[in-house]
C-alpha cells in the first residue's frame, strides 16, 4: 500500500518536472504574426441599451462571418426583448436570436417598460469556462479574448454547462464547443468584430481597454456601466449602459 | 518454536520487482507526456499557443470599412455621406463584400435589398424601439409598394 502511494507520488513529481521542461525545449513556435503584439491589447466590449433597435443585423452578420450553424439553437450573439408589465410580470423573447428582428408585441396593454438587450460572450477575466476545461482546449489569451481550440476540444460540454451567461453552444457538425471569438481574426488586423461593424445605431462598442482613446475606454469612462451577474466573480468585460434590474 | 537460521539470506526480490514496476510506469508516463503534448502547449498558458495563429488566419467575409467601397462606388458613397443613413456601413444592408472588393470581376456581387421587409427590420414600428428612432407602420404606409420607389436608400429623407 505504501509503495503504491509512493510510486504514484514519484511519477507525479517526475512527470511534472519533465512536463514543465517541455516548453523550454520547444522554443520554435507561434511568433509568425510578429507585428501583432498581444501585450499591448486588452479587449473590451460596450453595449448601450438605449440605442438598440432590435434590428438583428448583428446576429445576421455574426452568423455569416463565422459560419455559425443557421438553426435557431446556435448563436454567438443574440438580442433579447424584455417586456415588463405593471402587474409585475416579465416576458423575455428572442425569436431566432432576433436575426430577422422581432414581430410586434401582441399584448401592449399595461406595459411599464420594454427594451432590447444584445448579449454575447463576455470574455470574462476569470471565466469559469476556461477553468473547467479538462483538456486545455479553451483559454483566455493575453489580450483578453476567450477562445476554443478546435483540435483539442473533445466535446465534453463542461464549458457549455459552466458558462453562467449561456453564451456557448455545441457545434452540431464539428462536434466541439463553440462561442464568440470577438472576431479574433478581424480584431488582430485592426478591424472591428462583425457585430460592431454592422450595427446601425452605435449600440455595440468595441476597443482596446489599454488605450484610453479607444471607443470602449471612452464608453466606460463617460457612462455608468454595469456587467451581467457581477456577484459571481467572473469579471466580465462586456459593459452595459443603462442595464435594467430584470436583466439576468 | 523454530528459531530462524541466521545464515539464510533474506529474499527481497518482491520489493525490487515492485520498485522496477513503479520506475517503469514513471518512465512510460513521462515519455508519453513529452511525446504527446503538442509543441506549443504551455508556451503562454495551459493551452496550445499555435491555435491563436490558426484562429487569426480565418478568412474575413465583411470588409474593414465603407471607404473600401468608395473606391469604385463614389457616387453612391457621396450620396450616402450626405444622407440620413450616413452612420451606416454599406455592408449593413448590402451584406458581406470582402470577396467582392478583392475581386469584383469574378466574385458574386453584394445584394441590393429592395423588399419592404428589409427596411422594416430597422424601421418597422415597434413599441420596444426608442421613441426618437424613425419608425413607420408598414401595414398602413403605402402597402405593397417597395420603399425604394420613393426613398433613395442612400439618402432616404424625402
Amino acid at each position: 500500500m505504501a509503495l503504491i502511494v509512493k510510486s504514484a507520488a514519484a511519477s507525479t513529481v517526475v512527470g511534472g518536472l519533465i512536463g514543465s521542461a517541455a516548453p523550454l525545449l520547444s522554443q520554435a513556435s507561434s511568433d509568425k504574426t510578429a507585428k501583432y503584439i498581444r501585450s499591448k491589447y486588452w479587449y473590451g466590449y460596450g453595449i448601450d441599451i438605449d440605442k438598440c433597435i432590435g434590428c438583428g443585423r448583428c446576429v445576421n452578420a455574426c452568423k455569416i462571418e463565422n459560419d455559425v450553424p443557421p438553426q435557431p439553437f446556435y448563436f454567438r450573439t443574440w438580442v433579447e426583448r424584455y417586456v415588463e408589465y405593471a402587474n409585475g410580470k416579465l416576458a423575455v423573447d428572442s425569436p431566432n436570436g432576433a436575426r430577422e428582428s422581432f414581430p410586434e408585441l401582441k399584448n401592449t396593454k399595461g406595459i411599464d417598460k420594454t427594451f432590447f438587450v444584445p448579449k454575447l460572450c463576455n470574455h470574462c477575466e476569470t471565466s469559469p469556462c476556461t477553468q473547467v476545461c479538462p483538456v486545455g482546449a479553451t483559454y483566455r489569451t493575453d489580450d483578453g479574448v476567450v477562445l476554443v481550440d478546435r483540435k483539442l476540444c473533445v466535446g465534453c460540454r463542461y464549458c457549455i454547462q459552466a458558462c453562467p451567461y449561456g453564451t456557448r453552444y455545441f457545434h452540431p457538425t464539428l462536434k466541439i464547443a463553440d462561442k464568440c471569438t470577438l472576431c479574433y481574426h478581424r480584431i488582430t488586423k485592426g478591424m472591428e468584430p462583425a457585430c460592431v461593424y454592422v450595427c446601425p445605431t452605435k449600440t455595440r462598442i468595441f476597443g482596446n481597454l489599454k488605450d484610453p482613446d479607444s471607443p470602449v475606454s471612452k464608453f466606460v469612462r463617460e457612462n455608468a456601466v454595469q456587467v451581467l451577474k457581477p456577484h459571481i466573480g467572473t469579471r466580465p468585460k462586456c459593459y452595459y449602459k443603462n442595464l435594467d434590474r430584470e436583466v439576468r | 518454536m523454530e528459531k530462524k537460521d541466521r545464515n539464510e539470506k533474506a529474499d527481497y526480490r518482491h520489493v525490487y520487482r515492485i520498485i522496477m514496476l513503479a520506475v517503469g510506469v514513471i518512465v512510460v508516463v513521462a515519455t508519453l507526456r513529452v511525446v504527446l503534448t503538442p509543441k506549443s502547449f504551455g508556451k503562454y498558458g495551459h493551452y496550445r499557443a499555435d491555435n491563436m495563429d490558426e484562429i487569426m488566419a480565418q478568412p474575413t467575409k465583411y470588409s474593414s470599412g465603407s471607404d473600401t467601397c468608395e473606391g469604385c462606388h463614389d457616387e453612391n458613397y457621396s450620396e450616402h455621406e450626405e444622407g440620413k443613413h450616413k452612420g451606416l456601413k454599406c455592408e449593413t444592408c448590402h451584406g458581406p463584400a470582402a470577396k467582392h472588393t478583392d475581386d469584383p470581376a469574378t466574385a458574386k456581387n453584394p445584394v441590393k435589398p429592395v423588399k419592404r421587409e428589409h427596411c422594416g427590420l430597422c424601421h418597422g414600428k415597434k413599441l420596444t424601439r426608442p421613441k426618437n428612432f424613425p419608425q413607420i407602420d408598414l401595414d398602413t404606409h403605402n402597402e405593397g409598394v417597395p420603399c425604394v420607389d420613393c426613398h433613395n436608400p442612400h439618402t432616404p429623407a424625402l
